[in-house]
């Protein structure tokens, strides 16, 4: 199980990049995290939404509210160009922390 | 046996209790919170047990409230300013109506022909009953009576709507109005009081506003008492 902390560090990577592949809404990003994390990265369903809102907060993505198959209210996100850069930059870093964490368990020499 | 949307009705006011999720939020959670139901029936689990599973997998108010709180920290306070000056305006709009009602109660009292000392025990009774009343209805609200007033209340002012600021104008009109109606009989009564009289009328009144300044104090003492001793009926089952 994955510490709550890398849990809240990935939250904005993890939103951007399944909003990147196209709209989408609440449930069904949190769906896509569990399925792709073969259910190892547990989130607590509702904290996804502040995470939403302040992403759209910082422009990097945007809302519109819609109807449901079932007829029901639906707010659905998608990615800004905004939002695209900045996800290119955090995988960056996260490539980076990475990178570091298996050179440095593996014993490598580091090259300066 | 409760129904499930009366279940959702419970949760979704313990949630707007928190004071930081926007009706906007609301709508989302409680959609969420349908469609995960929705899916768990699917899989053959009751609706009930579907309820509680969802239910825990969107994670508890306290920690929803606080999340939610850091994102709308402007709305959070406006709320709270907004409460501030709502408890204000209800405070004396109460005065005002309290200062009108024992004024009417001297102008009836001047009228019918009764002397002007009599008349000065007539308005002082008539502020008490407005105290009496205003006790009363603090009362019926906070106790739960009105709990279904309270919901749509707490929903609509933590949100940022216009709606919920116009509410302020009821209290604040009224003020007015009772201000005016106390001008009025004030003159009204001053006309029926000989010159010598006066001075006896406004003393008594004078001791009573004052009695007045220590009641309204005591009576919010007493009600807050009382209440934190009475579980205020919340939402959640």
């Amino acid at each position: 199980m994955v510490s709550k902390e890398l849990v809240a560090a990935s939250g904005a990577p993890l939103i951007l990049s399944i909003l990147s592949r196209g709209e989408s809404y609440g449930y069904a990003i949190i769906q896509e995290v569990r399925g792709l994390s073969g259910g190892r990265m547990q989130w607590t369903d509702g904290m996804l939404y502040p995470v939403l809102h302040r992403l759209e907060e910082q422009g990097l993505i945007r809302s519109r509210w819609g109807i449901s198959e079932t007829g029901r209210k639906r707010r659905y996100y998608r990615l800004r160009s905004e939002g695209g850069r900045a996800l290119k930059d955090m995988m960056n870093q996260w490539q980076v922390v990475f990178s570091t964490l298996m050179k440095a368990s593996e014993g490598e020499p580091c090259a300066t | 046996m409760c129904n499930l949307n009366d279940r959702i009705c419970r949760w979704r006011s313990a949630l707007a209790a928190g004071g930081s999720c926007s009706g906007q939020d609301l709508d989302e959670l409680e959609s969420h919170l349908r469609e995960q139901i929705g899916r768990l029936v699917e899989t053959d689990l009751a609706e009930d047990e579907a309820f509680l599973v969802a239910r825990h997998r969107l994670g508890d108010p306290a920690s929803l409230s606080e999340e939610f709180a850091k994102v709308n920290a402007g709305a959070v306070w406006r709320s709270r300013v907004f409460w501030m000056a709502g408890g204000f305006l209800a405070i004396e709009m109460i005065s005002q109506f309290a200062g009108l009602l024992s004024r009417v109660c001297a102008l009836a009292g001047l009228h019918a022909g009764l002397s002007p000392e009599t008349s000065g025990w007539f308005s002082a009774g008539g502020r008490v009953l407005a105290l009496a009343f205003a006790f009363g209805a603090a009362w019926a609200v906070l106790s739960g009576k009105t709990l279904k007033l309270r919901r749509r209340l707490s929903e609509l002012t933590s949100g940022a709507s216009l709606k919920a600021r116009l509410i302020l104008l009821v209290p604040a009109v009224l003020i007015i109005v009772f201000g005016a109606g106390t001008m009025l009989t004030a003159m009204a009564s001053n006309r029926l009081l000989r010159p010598e009289d006066l001075g006896d009328v406004y003393m008594k009144q004078a001791y009573f506003h004052s009695a007045w300044s220590v009641l309204l104090p005591l009576a919010m003492a007493v009600l807050m008492v009382v209440l934190s001793r009475r579980k205020i009926e919340t939402a959640e089952a």
